[in-house]
């Protein structure tokens, strides 16, 4: 076998499209260009600007928690933009006279990239990401636990994004959807490399993640405010900690049962065949040990910022605190007890099953308590819709119908009819549009003062709301009835008329949802290009209540002058209302922040070329990158020279100039909360 | 326990406490293992004894360790440590043993040997 083993020339994206010309191939071949020509256009605009090197010494370079978050979402953001246009090819497919545009296989490539891409490289960087921001500053913490090791798990993620994206012009991805089940992609039905990009692109995401759970943990249990009880935390660090105890056990299975797959389909191994001892159906069970805390993993940051997002914009203190962290918690213990009800029909007893089912409507108990918790905040507050509060109230009408419809699944009798159906589909987009994507939505919107200094321009976020929301219900609601219809998911076309103005119906949902994210790319557009008169360098534009407002915008890089005192739950509140602008300062002392280090990203570069090489089969190159990854490592770890200091003169020096810029910063009322009045200093006695 | 960068010396009583329970443990591992080699090895108890007081023996020493070399006791001190410990063993075993009833009970159904599994 050659040193490049695999990969031929047949695997470039272009190819096929010569061989065999058609509108599928030339889909293919024009999704392969727009990656090229992407990476292209972006290095030119670098060079032209002459970025490069600021982009290697701030960000690539960086292990400060505020901007590894921002790379994150960032990550996010231009995976969901290939997510929403895979959907909306695969609706124009589903609209077009069958068999449609796309061949079979093409469609089935599309929907597993748009499931692995949506779950692994939009929804996990992105909850990653806005924790990275926020977390660290609700809990007075200058950094991670782990500085390093953070950066190592967001170049690990990168690289595994930059996989997926790579199988667009080298090669193929796989077609068995996200879920990846043998014996489909065993060895034998699927003999090219789609499967094993699949594999070793999740492999390294999940191994980010991993590290990364490890390292919230870590700095919520180690790095909180002297003072500062578990449950003087804000909700979203509650949400955090539960999060990342979910994270640390959850993605192991799903290494575990992927790597067990790679063995059988590289090394001649019998875990998932049906022969030889083997079991297929428990790689289902060891996916969904994974999967399903996954769902939870994916909607308590979110359920985190509505806490955070509802009492500000209500003017209130959060409703039944107590009660809220311990639904969190019922939440993430509750999560490990109901993986079965993936499937159902798999052909266990119906006892078991019924055991599962109930066990999946108990969850729903204290995701409703939340509900409450959020609805009684707003309950005689001053409410001000905010794009972060549109997100949030949004999310809580919407999510209740997924929840009816998950607790109409969790019913096991129900779920063998609606099983593998689009009313399924349904269900799960239901939840996680509003419970995910709302919520980091909400998140952006509302944080964004605290890395840039200045808010997003409203009228487009508002816009790009409704867009959303509506294009939400138009996408989905029809694919409930004809789920319920009979409608399959997957299927590359249909050809029962029924069906078709549902179909239209969701496509037109689709081009909405579309404008909605255009909306969003042009709010960032013009919030840049307006970003003066939207600063507010005050640093507390909602009258928000975590001291994460009490830093100034954008907040600098130590985050803390001095670490606050814990007076209360809401210490930024009591000085508020004591008519403070600023906290008092604790003491000012010496500290010591990680020196920025381009070792973590040549980390991510072996490891994306070990993995690459996995997946041609290229085990010299394999080798290689996988040994070269621990050397670099194991320099680091010698490393005596890696912080530098930040005396405290520099610190005091940092509080007073924010003091005297609060001092002269005009004063508003909560009514010119959106015009550009609004430098971040708004002073109401609050509730 | 970090001696090098704190005030406390390598005389201290904490320092000496420590030790005592390293050392303490290092010796009731190393006679736990040897006690579980000498029970297969002697072929004194039938196979399903042995097995059961092998367990035995490894559990005790998971004990013996997570105390001496992780700090874990009832204090109030270790209890955040210990709530951890207990909550990772719960999915631990929630993980596992839900695998084996769901693969068992799939494998009823199929008429299936609870060996080929």
């Amino acid at each position: 076998m050659s040193i490049l083993g695999s990969l031929d020339w047949n695997d470039i994206f272009i190819v096929p499209f010569f061989t065999d010309p058609s509108l599928s191939t030339g889909i293919a071949a024009g999704a392969g260009g727009i990656v090229v020509l992407g990476a292209l256009a972006v290095m030119v605009l670098l060079t032209v600007k002459g970025w490069w090197k600021p982009l290697w010494s701030n960000w690539i370079t960086t292990l400060d928690h505020k901007k590894i978050g921002v790379i994150y979402i960032v990550l996010a953001l231009i995976m969901l933009i290939r997510g929403v246009l895979e959907a909306v090819v695969m609706r124009a497919q589903q609209v077009s006279p069958a068999p449609g545009f796309l061949s079979v296989e093409h469609h089935a490539e599309l929907f597993s990239t748009h499931g692995t891409i949506m779950i692994f490289f939009v929804a996990m960087p992105f909850l990653t990401g806005v924790i990275n921001v926020v977390m660290p500053l609700q809990i007075g913490a200058r950094d991670m636990e782990f500085p390093f090791m953070n950066a190592v798990s967001l170049w690990l993620s990168i690289g595994g994004a930059a996989l997926v994206m790579a199988s667009l012009v080298v090669g193929h991805f796989e077609t068995g959807g996200w879920t990846a089940y043998p014996p489909y992609t065993g060895i034998k039905l699927s003999p090219n490399e789609g499967v094993d990009y699949w594999i070793w692109s999740l492999g390294l995401t999940s191994v980010g993640s991993t590290l990364s759970g490890i390292n919230f943990l870590v700095t919520i249990y180690k790095q909180r405010a002297p003072g500062m009880k578990l449950f003087d935390m804000s909700i979203f660090a509650w949400a955090t900690l539960c999060t990342a105890i979910l994270m640390i056990f959850a993605m192991m299975p799903l290494t575990v049962a992927s790597l067990m797959l790679a063995l059988d389909r590289q090394a001649g191994f019998h875990f998932f065949t049906a022969t030889q001892g083997g079991n297929m159906m428990n790689f289902a069970n060891m996916f969904w040990l994974f999967g399903h805390p996954e769902v939870y993993i994916l909607i308590l940051p979110a359920f985190g910022v509505f806490s955070e997002v509802i009492p500000t914009f209500s003017g209130k203190k959060i409703y039944g605190y107590t009660s809220l962290v311990w639904a969190t918690i019922a939440i993430a213990v509750l999560s490990f007890t109901v993986w079965v009800h993936h499937f159902f029909t798999m052909g266990q007893t119906a006892h078991l099953n019924a055991i599962f089912g109930i066990a999946t409507m108990t969850i729903g108990v204290p995701t409703g308590v939340k509900v409450f918790n959020w609805m009684l905040t707003m309950w005689r507050g001053k409410l001000r819709f905010s794009t972060a509060m549109l997100f949030s109230t949004g999310f809580i009408f919407t999510f209740v119908i997924g929840g009816i419809t998950g607790v109409m699944l969790a019913n096991p009798t129900i779920d063998f009819a609606t099983h593998n159906s689009l009313f399924l589909v349904a269900h799960f987009h239901n939840m996680l549009i509003p419970g995910l994507l709302f919520g980091m939505f909400a998140a952006v919107n509302y944080w964004f003062p605290l890395c840039f200094g200045f808010r997003l321009d409203e009228k487009w976020g508002r816009r790009s709301f409704w867009l959303w929301m509506i294009g939400f219900y138009g996408a989905f609601m029809p694919l409930y009835a004809i789920g319920l219809m009979g409608a399959p998911r997957r299927m590359a076309f249909f050809t029962e008329p029924a069906y078709f103005p549902w179909l239209v119906i969701a496509m037109l949902g689709a081009l909405c949802v579309l404008a909605g994210l255009t909306a969003q790319i042009i709010q960032v557009w013009v919030s840049v290009k307006n970003r003066e008169s939207l600063m507010v360098p005050a640093g507390d534009p909602w009258d928000g209540r975590g001291i994460e407002w009490s830093l100034g915008c954008p907040v600098p890089e130590y985050d803390f002058s001095t670490i606050p005192a814990m007076t209360s739950r809401e210490p930024w509140v009591d000085a508020k209302e004591a008519g403070k602008r600023v906290m008092d300062p604790t003491e000012f002392v010496d500290i010591h922040l990680p020196k920025p280090t381009g070792m973590p990203f040549l980390v991510g570069l072996v490891a994306t070329l070990f993995a690459f090489a996995m997946i041609f089969q290229m085990w010299l190159i394999a080798a290689v990158g996988f040994v070269a990854m621990w050397v670099l490592v194991l320099i680091r770890s010698y490393d005596t020279d890696w912080e530098e200091t930040v005396t405290a003169e520099e610190l005091r020096e940092g509080y007073e100039a924010h003091k005297r810029l609060v001092e002269t910063t005009p004063q508003i009322r909560l009514d010119d909360e959106f015009t550009t009045k609004n430098r971040g200093l708004i002073m109401e006695t609050q509730v | 326990m970090d001696y090098i960068n704190s005030d406390v010396g390598m005389d201290s009583a904490e320092y000496k406490h420590d030790m005592a329970r390293y050392v303490w443990g290092f010796a009731l591992s190393v006679v736990l293992t040897l006690a579980g080699v000498v029970i297969v090895a002697g072929g004194v108890f039938s196979t399903g004894l042995a097995w059961s007081i092998v367990g035995i023996l490894g559990i005790a020493q998971l004990v013996i360790q997570f105390w001496a070399f992780m700090h874990l006791d009832f204090s109030k001190e270790a209890r955040p440590d210990l709530y951890l410990v207990l909550f990772t063993f719960l999915l631990i075993i929630l993980m596992a043993a839900g695998t084996v009833w769901v693969l068992a009970d799939l494998a009823s159904r199929m008429g299936m040997g609870a060996g080929s599994m």
